[in-house]
């Protein structure tokens, strides 16, 4: 993103009023490698193409806010990665990540890690490093630190079934691994920092397993964590907080964590998100991300994205779909949703 | 006597230990095996499976109450094996359960399974990242009158059609499919030619039971 984008996202994300409500879209290459026509395998290890490709995005889509800026990233391998899971890689898709740790207790017994050493962290750091520089030569920033959250990262590294059972039946070695999980994280979110440089001003975390525990576990298996990692970093910083899960049950509770934004999926309604949260949290949402950004034509992108602006009542919001941009999604339907937000400024 | 309903609250409860020692005393009681699968197992996990539905469960309860139901079921196959043996019209019917090629995502289609078993059907699981070759190799053995399908990922979901599209081209046409997963709609099912769509665990045992005429 541009630094002006920036300094709008910053000013919505903190819930001031706007003239005009900005568009703010989650792409990654789940979207970009197929919008582009190009293999995933190749966005993935070619340095030039990955750096020529993210700069022709920002310039095609000029308006809208990409979060988290450039997104140097192998799907969700690295965090993962580094605590010994098997990562596939397809030609075609993002990589598959498989666990690894068949019994908990081997925890204990795993080597520690070092977030600028091991497997795909290093990667990532290397990379960010290498283009750091030639992104701020062309005028953009990367103002955001991004990472799987802890959950999430338990259960790549366990196994998502297994790691579920661990909380009702094994919680003492539960908590040990979302601990691990945790700290991973937060080292994890530093060292992307200190790769690239002054510019951070925010955090980014993707955890949407988090919307598979009941409230009670949330409180104790989720809730802590995720605070401790907002509490790790400056109290100004921007924290956005995705999960495109159920958030049913710990949506009252999410403010208390730290995140200012909340980018949820499609499954509640927005205008439920407002009354049970009121604006302790800015909404980054909520367009179908599937079924209207992707499948439906321009004029039904157009008019669910007006239901989105209009249930929001312009208020503690931001554009976006309801998750990550989806694989197909059309440069049209961007473009509807430009024009629907362009509608309901004019009309603000 | 048999108290089906504290059954049910075990199962609910998941609690294994005691699922399993009712199911014994139940059949030790001289109760038919049939009556202890319908009354003892599927009706507590039929609950389980409507507070799935409305968040009154969440999915480690499930997982936990499934795997109830599974010591329950452990101690009922040998004998529903046999007197499936004498009487081929009892057979249950059976489904063949996989998450698709690329996508190693799993609680899902577990979830399916379990719930699937605790509704009376013979669940095949083949796991995770399979190719149209495995689904088909798997249909050749196990003989499905359902093929569950299930992708986590917009990445991976595609590939479903081409399971289906597979099938179609070698004119196996006599088995229904059924996909599921967060990012399947009904939209996408119709889409790819699946013959039926779950939005949950629930949804899909009940979709599964509405192919066999048993809704």
């Amino acid at each position: 993103m541009r630094p002006e984008q920036w300094e709008t996202f910053k000013r919505a994300a903190r819930g001031e009023k706007m003239d005009e409500i900005p568009m703010a879209m989650i792409v990654d290459s789940p979207w970009i490698p197929g919008y582009y026509g190009l293999k995933h395998m190749d966005y993935y290890l070619d340095p030039e193409l990955w750096f020529q490709t993210n700069l022709k995005l920002h310039e095609e889509f000029p308006d809208i806010i990409f979060i988290p800026s450039w997104w140097m990233e192998y799907g969700m391998a690295a965090e993962p990665s580094a605590l010994g899971s098997k990562i596939k890689f397809w030609q075609d898709n993002t990589p598959s990540e498989y666990h690894t740790l068949y019994h908990l207790e081997d925890i204990d017994k795993m080597p520690e890690y070092e977030v600028e050493n091991d497997a795909f962290m290093a990667m990532t750091l290397h990379r960010i490093r290498m283009h750091q520089q030639r992104i701020l030569d062309a005028g953009y920033i990367t103002p955001i630190v991004t990472s799987r959250g802890p959950l999430c990262t338990a259960g790549f590294v366990r196994g998502t079934t297994e790691f579920m059972i661990d909380i009702v039946e094994n919680p003492v070695w539960a908590h040990k691994l979302i601990d691990l999980c945790t700290n991973l994280i937060i080292d994890w979110l530093n060292a992307q920092q200190k790769a690239m440089g002054d510019c951070v001003e925010g955090l980014f975390i993707l955890d949407d397993i988090v919307g598979f525990v009941n409230e009670e576990h949330y409180k104790e298996f989720a809730h802590p964590y995720l605070k401790r990692i907002c509490d790790a970093f400056p109290k100004d910083f921007i924290k956005i907080y995705h999960n495109d899960a159920s958030i049913e049950a710990c949506l009252e509770h999410l403010p208390d964590t730290g995140f200012n934004v909340l980018n949820w999926g499609k499954q509640t309604e927005i205008a439920d998100v407002k009354e049970r949260i009121g604006d302790r949290m800015v909404l980054m949402g909520n367009v179908n991300p599937l079924e209207i950004a992707v499948r439906g034509d321009a004029e039904e992108v157009f008019d669910a994205t007006l239901e989105v602006l209009e249930d929001s009542e312009g208020e503690n919001i931001i554009l976006s779909v309801g998750g990550g941009t989806s694989p197909g999604m059309p440069k049209e339907n961007f473009q509807a949703m430009l024009d629907a937000l362009n509608e309901y400024n004019e009309s603000k | 006597m048999a108290d089906y309903a504290q059954m049910n609250q075990y199962l609910y409860e998941g609690n294994a230990a005691e699922v399993e020692r009712m199911t014994k005393e139940a059949l030790a009681e001289g109760r038919i095996v049939q009556e202890v699968l319908t009354e003892g197992l599927i009706a507590g996990m039929a609950v389980v499976g409507e507070d799935f539905k409305y968040n009154i469960l969440y999915v480690p309860e499930v997982l936990i109450a499934a795997r109830a139901m599974k010591a329950g079921m452990a101690v009922l196959k040998p004998l529903l094996a046999a007197r499936d043996a004498e009487d081929a019209s009892n057979k249950a019917s059976v489904l063949l359960m996989g998450t698709v090629r690329g996508d190693l995502h799993d609680i899902g289609k577990n979830l399916v399974c379990m719930m699937a078993e605790g509704a009376g059907f013979e669940v095949h699981d083949i796991g995770v990242d399979q190719s149209v070759e495995k689904f088909m190799a798997a249909a050749d053995k196990y003989e499905p009158q359902i093929i569950g399908m299930s992708a986590l990922l917009t990445t991976t979901m595609t590939y479903m059609k081409t399971v289906i599209d597979g099938f179609e081209a070698d004119g196996r046409t006599d088995v229904k499919f059924a996909v599921g997963g967060a990012p399947i709609s009904q939209m996408f099912a119709d889409e790819i030619g699946a013959d039926g769509y779950g939005t949950d665990a629930s949804s899909a045992v009940e979709l599964f039971l509405k192919f066999i005429g048993h809704l």
